[in-house]
């Protein structure tokens, strides 16, 4: 067995530990390093910045980790309010930790736009908390269209795993695979506007759909 | 005319940046006439949101959760200015700030559009206001600047922004500050 055995699973969706993209992308990691021994304790943020216990559980969990993996939505363009917050108090415990202690952490973004690109602020500010933080970045992964994965998409995750397993860099084949669109973007703008429609349907609020309510006089 | 301007206060706990830059902006617009409401976000309740989509097609305009992040986005759409206050997290919105913004997505439309390429969402409004993004962080980092100024870019293009402008407050004195915030507010505040 390597010596990084210790993963810690953040999800950053509001949808928690048991549904949505993000704790499905974060699995796709942590199940396939769980296969080689490897042990996990997985966190939702939402919850864990709620009061300072969940936080502190949350701390001491990723003080004994080789490996943080933070899935998580893009919201406006960034990451969502609790990501922030629970990050803020990471960096802030981190502030005291060992300069020997130096764990590695992977990011995974997705996004409900159909180009992977647009997560691009939000990894750059996740690099920004790896520095702040000391946390080694071993790679940040960018998927469009909430999450859908194609072969490409799953061959990368595979590779993340593997490398990950063997303690060196994601390579750099991964992002060629998943730099793409994974649907075509007039499928995606057709297919995306047709679902509100059937949702508001079945909600009885189809011919709402444009209301504004806060409109001014 | 009437001009409305919302300056949203995301400041996390006591902040002495935070209120010189608040008195500094309040004053600038109110002596040129604007009706300024500020929202000071950490003493309001607004909850995160939840992802549901729900102000989309459930009550669509209206987020579902019924607390002060609905005054937020009523107040965002009925004014011709906000102004961000805020200290940098990351090179982004500070969390307070974040969760109001998160939470404002019932002011644009679900449904999608391409813009320059990418898709991105229609209006729901005619109109939308300028944003003056006014951020600052005890230490300067590299790159937190871009990072800033991006993330504001961005939010233009999918919150319909007309017209934005953004300074980062560094360690200056406070007259040099001032100067900055007045440019800043200038270069939107028509």
């Amino acid at each position: 067995m390597m010596d990084h055995e210790r993963v810690v699973l953040l999800v950053g969706s509001p949808k928690g530990l048991k549904a949505g993209s993000s704790v499905r992308l974060g699995r796709a990691i942590t199940d396939g390093l769980e296969e080689a021994g490897w042990h996990c304790d997985a966190f939702h943020l939402h919850a864990a910045v709620r009061t300072e216990d969940t936080m502190s559980e949350l701390l001491a969990s990723m003080d004994a980790a080789d490996l943080v993996v933070l899935s998580t939505p893009l919201y406006v363009d960034s990451l969502p309010a609790p990501v922030i917050h629970a990050l803020v108090g990471i960096a802030a415990h981190r502030a005291g930790a060992n300069d020997a202690d130096v764990p590695r952490f992977l990011s995974i973004v997705n996004c409900g736009f159909v180009e992977p690109w647009q997560n691009a602020g939000a990894q750059r500010m996740l690099q920004q908390f790896c520095s702040q933080a000391r946390f080694e970045s071993v790679g940040s992964l960018s998927l469009g269209a909430t999450g859908t994965m194609n072969r490409k998409v799953r061959k990368a995750f595979k590779l993340v795993v593997k490398a990950l397993r063997e303690d060196i860099l994601v390579p750099e084949s991964v992002y060629e695979l998943m730099k793409g669109r994974v649907i075509p973007r007039s499928l995606y703008i057709l297919g995306g506007n047709m679902t509100w429609k059937r949702q508001a349907k079945a909600n009885g609020v189809r011919d709402q759909l444009k209301a504004q309510p806060y409109k001014r006089a | 005319m009437d001009r409305k301007a919302l300056i949203l206060d995301g400041r996390i706990g006591e902040d002495m940046v935070a209120e010189q830059t608040l008195e500094l902006a309040e004053t600038w617009l109110r002596d040129r006439n604007w009706n300024v409401t500020t929202l000071r976000l950490c003493e309001l309740d607004i909850a995160p949101c939840i992802g549901c989509f729900g102000c989309w097609i459930k009550t669509p305009g209206e987020c579902v959760i019924d607390d002060a992040g609905r005054e937020v986005a009523r107040n965002i759409v009925g004014s011709d200015l906000v102004v961000y206050l805020t200290p940098i997290q990351f090179g982004g919105y500070s969390y307070e700030l974040k969760k109001a913004l998160d939470r404002s997505i019932s002011i644009i439309s679900p449904f999608f559009r391409k813009v320059k390429g990418e898709v991105h969402h229609k209006k729901r409004y005619a109109r939308y206001p300028n944003v003056a993004a006014l951020g600052w962080s005890k230490r300067r980092v590299d790159h937190e600047d871009d990072i800033f100024e991006n993330l504001v870019r961005r939010n233009a293009i999918n919150m319909h922004v007309p017209k934005t402008a953004v300074s980062i407050l560094g360690p200056e004195d406070a007259d040099a500050r001032g100067r900055r915030i007045e440019w800043t507010l200038g270069e939107v505040a028509r």
